[in-house]
């Protein structure tokens, strides 16, 4: 044991040396911008770009082919790495200073707040013709605080699919739905007329097709203090769907996982689900399977939340200039194309929209008119607690108490998180 | 006669727990066979005896080009194997010195660690990272395997010091006094005493890293690197592709072995673990 | 004859040599090494010379970097990362420990060795010198290897999430856009007087005092019922009983937890499905309403904790001498007392560490709650799910919200408490006391 006496001569040391050493701020080497390069010339092109996609086998299919188009056009390697499209944003935060990360990577618009507000995307530079290529909701999803983040590779929004051999006749309005799937319901209880599942994202529509709104917005600026999800229109959507429970016309606990399963064996007549279904649904049900957009929810077409998914250049990334050339030509009309072919997912191109004659997308693009972008600031991550408070109206809780204390809430999550 | 009587009745009573116990301990774990036997993918179509008896869920996981299951089964086993090997060894190192030699910090060190080990640190995972980072073990099975080995020290020490205290200590005085060296004792005395718990380090640290997805989700980034629980999880945690049959054939793959070694270490365990863990 | 004068020669020359131990003191104060080249002990002064030389040049620089780190957390948003540099300068300060444990040693070397020359002492020849230390450090080099991966995998990572708990380092002062500040106990503050966070601390809090102490209790007392009865000497087929009631410890608990959340799912899970409804018409709510989910976490968790506890009441029981019976017949106890006075003591006795353990591991039974149902079912007027314990809550607030900081101070809480209660308890049992001072 060190006695007393050398336990602070010991201290002493050490905090001398602390003290010395601390003084000694890192050189910074001055930041020197490239002056002498002229407006629009490219630095030199890079040995290879990192690429960080969806975890998902299907991305890696066509994403690997467009990367090797594009290193046969520049000679430019592309390296695919997997991470799942959630998980991205939290790695990149790790492994860009690190010195591990990307060059561009995928995100949905609903995290672009995320991204943008830790500083780890920077923007595009578009001109007027490219962006004229791409349809107006899906540069507003990648807009934030009047810069553009992202190249939009896919638009996507849920709508209705049937059963032909379950349904005679699509239903128009929630209301026939709700007596489609009781007679249904009360022929064989096995079986199922309308499910949709209890999540925020899906029972949007329910809310904003009454009134019910996320944040107010103005001219694309989101107000982040002004919650519309207990304002009366809320309400009312949100009784109009527990109707469905409580009339034991839906379950009370469906995952998509269990939707799907029940849709693909011929036990739902009408689910609601997105387009990354089409290819399971079509291969189950074969022609019996339709789409349709939302029933009519107050006398309205039902809105849908679009979501947009989006090559985004990393902060970190030391070839920003190639990362988002190659942005641009991931997003071009052929490969645009291509992605749909392979995917079914429809790119926010107007002109291969245009194109598209299959019958089975017709739900599909007509939804689409009717979407309202996700809000993409950051303050909408505690919005996506709605899904607890759905769950409690699921459980026959009272509608309008429910949506007070989730508002409440969700503004005390975005106080806590420093978010105003 | 009376209490003959009595005495089978309470028998018979014993016996109905046991049997009631069997049916509560098996029945989910035949439940996960049934399901990795079924042919669809979800878990609501499902049943515990399946309509259709298929293997697809096993052969996919073989076969299949885009299944990652045998690489991710020998990283496990590779991980596992690591880092039992680096345990038992210093962690037996640690034990011998606190049990038989005086040093600076022997009297709490021990203690001081496990204590500071019960502070949850699942934020510090970011710092591991930073670290593993600087010295290039990221996305690698050693970093993994190395954060493994110290976390586990100071439990597993304590257990083991607890089993070398119950050796005499005459019987390695008389080898040093024989003129055996520090490691001759260690390797020719005190080693081949400590079998027992030396098996039960040896289970805890397999089994560890093989159930564990937190900290490998954290370290290890690209699928090929994924131990099994990673990958296991990701079967069902997957939002578009949730896939609980699939996750349990490849649960099964892993658990039966894993049980088999239990029950056949089952002897030893109790055995260590009452000399190690306790005190008479 | 020649090398009894070589070696009297060596001692005359050591003689000569009067080394002032504070010379030798100030001159390894000055560098290492210098004070034991003083005291001709060449070798020793050299290694020590090099040792600082090594230490200077590799980490010198980062050291430098690390300490302004940790002192600015960064000047320039976007340049500096704030965390790196966090870490860097934690890393910095265990080096530093390291390299001020080595120098202390050092000067106390030094001057140590001088006095001992002046006082007459011959130092041995390189060779038994070599060994002399080998022998003085062996416990040492044993404990090395596991203090340097323990420094790096507990000690620092606690540092870590120390420091973080007086930071504001939440999602909107990330870096690279912005830097993280030093706030103090702002954090703490925070906690304890803004509601949200109160009630939910409160509720969560409560919900994991009594999930530990009764899914804790019932595993302890299950595995105890269970081991008497095997134990007892009419039972046949013992070894085939032991098994099958050791297999839910064989089984991972990672799968079984997944599998027992499928089986409870609503609707379509096997208890709903094959039992509640067949039998009685029920469909049970588990996991939607948080009393049932919480009834079948503490299920769940007796059946998964009970095998271990079983498995070393058996080693025990198996120990207890039966003569302590045969007295207790001779005194015509009853068996419930012979029970109560002669097993119970015996067994809790011997295994009070690791009951203790069981107590402290589901404290912060993280994969249950999260794989079970993620904490949910959802709950109003809180900050987190109905099943939520305090290590979950911390959890999503790390991964799901990006609040580091309260993520931070909250662990600090819970691993005071955890460890208060380790400590107590620790002391309190003889097993420990035997150890002496904790």
């Amino acid at each position: 044991m060190l006695t007393l006496k050398k336990r602070t001569i010991g201290l002493l040391l050490l905090v001398a040396s602390l003290l010395f050493i601390a003084a000694c701020a890192p050189d910074r080497e001055e930041v020197v911008e490239d002056e002498d390069r002229a407006e629009g010339e490219m630095p030199e092109k890079p040995d290879e770009l990192v690429v960080w996609i969806n975890d998902e086998d299907i991305a890696e299919d066509v994403h690997q082919e467009q990367f090797d188009r594009y290193t046969e056009e520049t000679g430019i390697e592309i390296v695919l790495e997997r991470i799942a499209m959630p998980d991205q944003l939290e790695e990149l935060a790790l492994a860009g200073p690190g010195g591990t990360g990307p060059d561009l990577f995928f995100q949905p618009q609903d995290r672009l707040g995320d991204a943008v507000v830790q500083g780890l995307a920077v923007p595009f530079s578009y001109t007027d013709e490219e962006l004229a290529d791409f349809s107006d909701a899906a540069i507003d999803a990648f807009t934030y605080e009047g810069d553009i983040y992202g190249a939009p590779v896919a638009i996507e929004t849920y709508f209705a699919y049937y059963n032909r051999s379950l349904l005679d006749e699509v239903p128009e309005t929630i209301e026939d739905v709700l007596d489609m799937s009781l007679d249904i319901r009360a022929e064989d209880s096995d079986m199922y007329g309308f499910l949709i599942t209890p999540e925020f994202y899906y029972l949007y529509s329910f809310i904003n097709g009454y009134g019910g709104y996320v944040f107010a917005e103005e001219d694309g600026v989101y107000d982040p203090d002004d919650i519309g999800l207990d304002s009366e229109g809320a309400i009312e959507g949100m009784e109009m769907y527990q109707s469905f429970i409580t009339e034991g016309a839906m379950p009370r606990t469906i995952t998509p996982d269990v939707l799907d399963g029940l849709f693909i064996e011929g036990r739902a007549a009408m689910v609601v689900s997105g387009p990354w279904n089409l290819p399971h649904f079509r291969e189950a049900l074969g022609d019996d399977l339709g789409t349709a957009p939302l029933p009519v929810i107050n006398n309205e077409p039902a809105p849908s939340f679009v979501g947009v998914k989006s090559w985004l250049v990393s902060f970190y990334s030391n070839n920003q200039e190639w990362a988002e050339d190659l942005a641009k030509f991931l997003t071009n009309d052929e490969n645009s194309q291509y992605y749909y072919d392979i995917t079914g997912e429809l790119p926010p191109r107007p002109d291969i929209l245009d194109t598209i004659d299959d019958p089975i997308y017709a739900g599909y693009t007509e939804q689409v008119e009717f979407g309202t972008p996700m809000p993409n600031i950051p303050q909408m991550s505690p919005v996506w607690d709605m899904d607890e408070a759905i769950e409690l109206i699921v459980n026959g809780n009272d509608v309008e108490e429910v949506l007070e204390e989730a508002v409440q809430n969700i503004k005390d999550k975005i106080e806590l998180q420093g978010g105003q | 006669m009376q209490a003959k009587t009595r005495s089978r009745l309470e028998l018979l009573g014993i016996y109905l727990v046991f049997a009631f116990m069997a049916v509560i301990i098996i029945y989910p774990l035949l439940w996960a066979v049934g399901m990795s036997l079924n042919e669809g993918r979800s878990l609501y179509s499902s049943t515990i005896i399946p309509e259709n008896w298929s293997l697809t869920h096993y052969r996919w996981l073989f076969t299949d080009e885009r299944s990652n299951y045998l690489l991710w089964y020998r990283n496990s086993m590779i991980v596992s194997s690591m880092s039992v090997l680096l345990s038992v060894t210093i962690t037996t190192f640690t034990a011998y010195a606190f049990s038989r030699y005086e040093f600076v910090g022997r009297k709490s060190g021990l203690y001081t660690f496990l204590i500071l080990q019960m502070f949850p640190v699942l934020m510090a995972m970011v710092a591991i990272y930073i670290l593993l980072n600087l010295v290039g073990l990221l996305d690698s099975l050693t970093g993994l395997v190395l954060v493994y080995v110290g976390g586990q020290i100071p439990f597993n020490a304590w257990l083991v010091k607890g089993y070398l205290d119950t050796i005499p200590r005459g019987l390695d005085e008389a080898a040093r006094i024989d003129g055996a060296g520090h490691f001759t004792v260690f390797f020719r005395i005190i080693l081949p005493l400590a079998k027992p718990i030396l098996a039960v380090v040896a289970l805890f640290n397999f089994m560890q890293p093989l159930f564990d997805f937190i900290l490998p989700s954290i370290i290890l980034r690209s699928p090929r690197n994924y131990t099994l629980a990673l990958g296991l999880y990701n079967f069902i945690n997957d939002q578009f592709s949730n896939n609980f049959t699939r996750f349990a054939a490849g649960s099964i793959l892993i658990a039966v072995p894993v049980a088999v070694i239990y029950v056949f270490l089952q002897r030893f365990l109790i055995s260590g673990l009452t000399s190690g863990g306790t005190k008479e | 004859m020649s090398e009894a004068k070589q070696l009297n020669d060596r001692i005359n020359k050591i003689k000569a040599h009067k080394p002032n131990p504070t010379v030798a003191m100030a001159l390894s104060i000055l560098f290492a090494g210098l004070g034991q080249i003083y005291n001709r002990r060449y070798f020793k002064g050299i290694l020590f010379a090099l040792f600082e030389i090594a230490f200077i040049i590799t980490f010198g620089e980062f050291i430098g970097l690390g300490l302004w780190g940790i002192f600015t957390l960064g000047e320039i948003p976007g340049v500096d990362h704030s965390i790196f540099l966090l870490v860097y300068g934690l890393l910095s300060i265990i080096l530093i420990v390291f390299a001020a444990v080595f120098y202390i040693y050092n000067v106390r070397d030094a001057k140590k060795q001088a006095q001992a020359i002046l006082d007459g002492w011959i130092p041995p020849t390189f060779k038994e010198s070599l060994k002399a230390g080998y022998d003085k450090t062996f416990p040492y080099l044993l404990t090395t290897p596991g203090l340097l991966l323990l420094i790096f995998a507990v000690v620092f990572p606690l540092m870590f999430a120390i420091s973080l708990a007086f930071t504001n380092y939440n999602l909107y002062n990330s870096p690279p856009r912005h830097l993280v500040e030093w706030v103090g106990f702002s954090n703490f503050t925070n906690l304890f007087t803004n509601n949200l966070w109160r009630n939910t601390f409160v509720s969560v809090f409560s919900w994991t005092i009594v999930w530990t102490v009764v899914a804790t209790t019932f595993q302890i007392t299950l595995g105890l019922f269970l081991a008497v009865l095997v134990n007892d000497v009419r039972v046949k087929f013992k070894k085939l009983i032991r098994t099958i009631l050791i297999l839910p410890w064989a089984v991972p608990g990672f799968v079984t937890i997944l599998i027992f959340a499928a089986m409870f799912n609503d609707e379509f899970g096997a208890i709903n499905r094959d039992i509640m409804m067949p039998l009685f018409g029920l469909e049970v709510p588990w996991l939607t309403d948080p009393t049932f989910t919480r009834m079948v976490l503490i299920f769940i968790q007796t059946w998964l904790g009970y095998p271990f506890v079983f498995a070393l009441f058996s080693g025990v029981l198996q120990s207890i001498s039966n003569d302590w019976y045969e007295a207790a017949d001779i005194d015509g106890a009853s068996r419930w007392q012979k029970f109560r006075f002669i097993t119970l003591p015996h067994v809790l006795f011997a295994t009070a560490p690791l009951l203790i353990i069981q107590y402290t591991t589901n404290f912060n039974n993280f994969n249950i709650i999260y794989l079970f149902n993620e904490g949910g079912p959802a709950v109003q007027g809180q900050n987190a799910g109905g099943t939520d314990i305090l290590i979950s809550w911390v959890y999503k607030l790390t991964f799901d919200t990006n609040n580091y900081n309260m993520a931070a101070a909250i662990s600090l809480i819970i691993g005071l408490m955890v460890s208060i209660f380790a400590i107590f308890q620790f002391r309190r049992t003889a097993a420990f006391k035997e150890e002496g001072k904790l």
